[in-house]
């Protein structure tokens, strides 16, 4: 095997403004080989330096970044190249897609102009050749319709589709590397299996090597060769994806594997029964339940759900899982009171939410908490952590200052925080430490229901497993009824006693979570379940090329 | 688009029909009598009653607007007190004049912020960028008659290339090159601080529009990164300065009353700080709602291109 791309000693430094001296170390000599035509995965929890990697390689960091040590293309050096000559490597040899396919692609021009633009980066077409190339490269990333579609605008296509284009664009100048930096962390499960499958299918057909890094240990499962782990900017293991998964040398990257949320096998016990107390008044109760959201210059509302009944009851733990656009956070948003019903009803504690009035409305609030999917946007950033836990409290005029700041200390303990946090500002903290803060912000006020929307999409795995555990012990112990919207099955698996699967506005199934989960009624939910990339790299979808040519030496 | 259009119909009148109940009121709180200008200071108070009367200032105030509205919607604007001659022929008489400077001044800001917003923005160079910013504060900081007897000084007197002031004596249309020559100063004057408010906008937004994921995109597939400014960012940024753009037009009117005077330009501005100093109502007042007139127009006009330069709303779909 020959390296197409070898990273030696690669140290990444960044100043807090340009010109003055480095503060934070990124990557700290890191030493890495990507073979010709394999996918080697570089994997790692935010800030481990596996991003600034990809984006050095292309020099592609900000000017605040100091880059030292080797960085070779076959024989060239990259590292230290000016910005003519690595455009020279940009698109041509080493190609990149990236996360967000919603932003990656310009929202102003079709999409046949952006790719046309990465064709004539590097050669000189005319305006036919330059059509046919679009064409063909639309094509081979399954586009269909490709000669009337290339006419079209980003917005024009869904989130899958989009990252198809990207895909297309990064393949325009032939590449011998793609750099695939979190490809799928934000698509939707079955899209997200959708694009494996495309990656899959690319290499094979180009022959290209995949530098893949994602948090995903359950697409690194199903699309790596090799594994590198990265931790803290230093590389921790490196090797083949059997031996990473099933015999890791580092107890860290064991942590790794073990923190990710499973779905239920058979082999799991099957749980008891499901609880045959006496029915209570459920808290939270929707009847045929229309939403609809008002259009915007004058075109039709958009209607986010569409005859939804459930309901939550007291100590009862729902997840609520469905894909973008389902109509999962629509409902959080009625059970909030943040959104009011266009038909049907919707009543909470029993009390009916259809026409109320605000005083009526404000008083059902206070016995509700809500916590939101990113910690880093909601929390305001110029309180202090203490002020923004204490705030349900001063919004419903609770207690003096004394006792309020008895309240933040007693929050702060329960969701195993130190009382001193209470002075720091949200930056100040990490992601998951954030995410304690805004559970003790919603718990502030004894709730009796708990809405979460994707309280931990944006976190860790392993701060995820962290947060999950919090999560169990503080219902456990206050008994709080929760409302759980979440895309991830492996999570609501874990902490919901039931389980609603949404799509399209509507309600595809509901039941107990071991149930729903292991015997899937519907189809739609089945296509879900089988969509999760599982992490085992046995249980691939399709003949990977390890299984082709046997086992490495 | 039409259905749009005629949505904002109903706002629009009633900005128009604000702003005139706003002026008639203002000019009626300034100091100082017409009447009694026109007479002069010898005049006894018959005469004075009687050019009131003659001018209409003995009715109630109510019926003084009600008047002058039912005029102005006429295009019957009535006669000045004070300078002279039909409204409607004053202000043809500057109309021209004024509407060529400010559309000059207009394509002069708009050039120089379109060359100078992306070089400030892409420019890694910092010399580059402490010359431009320190122009560009020069430029925002200096008022019209500050830069315009500079501008005279230099090009008309110490240099004599350029005439330090007045229009063509043949007319604006007799001969271009000569226009152009009469014009440059005056424009250029006029067009400086909204080029650097525009150039300023521009180059920070494009700043901001450079930290886009889409740029990086367009950087790894190795396309240029002054390309990446002028073609892909660019037409991001255009929706949102032209509104900028279209607020800033408000300056380019007064900027005018000043420009016109230290020129000699004989426009609308001129005509209105005479108005202003002789106390010549009716005037002033149809002076300042036609300025709100256009204003507001203009403001309609952005939007709609707004609208079309965005193929999220032209073409509507997801999202």
């Amino acid at each position: 095997m020959t390296a197409v791309l070898t990273i030696e000693r690669l140290t990444v430094d960044f100043s807090a403004r340009r010109g003055t001296a480095p503060e934070t170390r990124a990557v700290d000599a890191l030493d890495l080989q990507l073979q010709a035509g394999e996918v080697l995965a570089l994997v790692g929890e935010s800030g481990s330096g596996k991003s600034v990697t990809a984006r050095s390689v292309l020099g592609l960091l900000p000017p605040t970044a100091t880059v030292s040590g080797s960085i070779r293309l076959g024989d060239q050096e990259l590292a230290g190249l000016d910005d003519g000559a690595l455009r020279q490597v940009r698109g041509a040899r080493i190609a990149m897609v990236f996360q967000d396919p919603a932003t990656a692609l310009n929202p102003v021009e079709s999409v046949g102009w952006q790719i046309t633009e990465a064709l004539r980066a590097h050669r000189r077409l005319s305006r036919a050749e330059a059509r046919e190339k679009v064409i063909e490269l639309l094509g081979l990333v399954g586009i269909e319709d490709a000669a009337a579609r290339r006419r079209s605008y980003p917005h024009q296509f869904s989130g899958g589709q989009r990252q198809r284009i990207v895909i297309a664009l990064a393949l325009a100048g032939d590449p011998e590397v793609l750099i695939a930096d979190e490809p799928t962390t934000a698509l939707d499960v079955t899209v997200q299996a959708e694009i494996l499958d495309l990656l899959r299918s690319l290499r094979a057909y180009t022959g290209m090597a995949l530098l893949l890094i994602t948090h995903n240990m359950g697409v690194v499962a199903q699309l790596a060769d090799r594994v590198a782990v990265m931790r803290a900017g230093r590389l921790v293991e490196v090797g083949d994806v059997r031996t990473i998964f099933e015999n890791p040398a580092e107890a860290y990257t064991r942590e790794l594997i073990t923190a990710v949320p499973r779905l239920p096998t058979g082999e799991d016990p099957v749980p008891a029964q499901e609880r045959t107390d006496p029915p209570l008044a459920p808290v939270f109760t929707v009847h045929d339940l229309v939403a609809d959201y008002p259009g915007r210059g004058g075109r039709a509302p958009q209607r986010a759900l569409n005859g939804v009944s459930l309901s939550v009851r007291p100590g009862e733990v729902l997840g609520v899982v469905g894909e973008s656009g389902s109509g999962k956070s629509t409902l959080g948003r009625i059970a909030a009171g943040l959104l009011r019903p266009t038909a049907g009803s919707a009543a909470l504690f029993g009390t009916s939410m259809v026409g109320i009035r605000r005083p009526h409305l404000r008083a059902l609030q206070r016995r509700i908490g809500v916590v939101y999917q990113d910690p880093a946007t909601s929390l305001d950033p110029l309180r202090t952590v203490g002020d923004s836990i204490a705030e349900p409290l001063a919004v419903h005029r609770r207690g003096t200052a004394a006792e309020r700041a008895a309240r933040v200390r007693e929050l702060l303990e329960a969701v195993a925080l130190p009382a001193s946090y209470a002075d720091r500002l949200p930056w100040q903290l990490s992601g998951g430490q954030q995410q304690r803060v805004a559970f003790a912000r919603a718990l502030a006020l004894g709730p009796d229901l708990l809405i979460a929307d994707e309280p931990t999409s944006a976190l860790d795995v392993s701060v995820q497993a962290g947060v999950l555990s919090l999560f169990r012990s503080l219902q456990a112990e206050l008994g709080f009824a929760c409302l759980f919207i979440s895309h991830d099955l492996a999570v609501v698996n874990s902490v919901c006693d039931r389980v609603a699967v949404m799509h399209a506005g509507r309600l595809t199934e509901e039941g107990p979570a071991a149930t729903v989960l292991r015997n899937p009624r519907s189809s739609y939910t089945r296509q879900l379940l089988a969509s999760v990339p599982e992490p085992d790299p046995r249980a691939r979808a399709g003949a990977s090329v390890l299984d082709r040519q046997g086992e490495p030496a | 688009m039409i259905r749009y259009l005629v949505r904002r119909l109903p706002s629009l009148a009633m900005v128009l029909g604000a702003a005139s109940l706003l002026i008639f009121g203002v000019i009626r709180l300034i100091p100082g009598d017409p009447a009694s200008i026109l007479a002069g200071p010898d005049a006894g108070p018959d005469t004075i009653a009687a050019i009131r009367h003659e001018l209409g200032l003995d009715q109630s105030l109510p019926a003084q607007y009600a008047h002058w509205l039912g005029g102005v919607l006429t295009w019957n604007l009535g006669r000045s007190y004070i300078i002279g001659g039909d409204i409607s022929s004053l202000l043809g008489a500057g109309a021209g004049n004024t509407v060529l400077l400010t559309s000059a001044s207009l394509v002069i800001a708009v050039a120089v912020a379109v060359i100078a917003g992306p070089l400030w923005a892409s420019t890694r160079r910092p010399w580059l960028e402490h010359l431009l910013t320190g122009v560009n504060t020069l430029a925002i900081a200096l008022p019209a008659f500050v830069t315009g007897v500079l501008l005279i000084l230099l090009l008309g007197v110490l240099l004599p290339v350029l005439p330090s002031g007045g229009v063509p004596p043949d007319g604006l249309l007799a001969d271009p090159t000569i226009t152009v020559q009469y014009l440059l100063m005056p424009a250029t004057c006029l067009a400086l601080p909204l080029a650097a408010v525009l150039a300023r906008y521009l180059a920070e937004s494009l700043r901001t529009e450079m930290s886009q994921p889409y740029v990086a995109t367009a950087l790894a597939a190795g396309v240029s990164r002054r390309r990446i400014v002028t073609r892909h960012a660019l037409r991001n940024v255009l929706p949102t300065s032209l509104t900028v753009l279209g607020l800033q037009i408000g300056t380019l009117l007064g900027g005018a009353v000043l420009v016109e005077t230290v020129f000699a330009w004989p426009g609308l501005g001129q005509l209105i700080e005479q108005a202003i100093i002789m106390r010549d109502y009716p005037v002033v007042q149809v002076l300042l709602l036609l300025s709100v007139g256009v204003f507001v127009v203009i403001q309609l006009l952005t939007d709609v291109v707004h609208a079309l330069l965005d193929p999220r709303i032209r073409l509507g779909g997801a999202r």
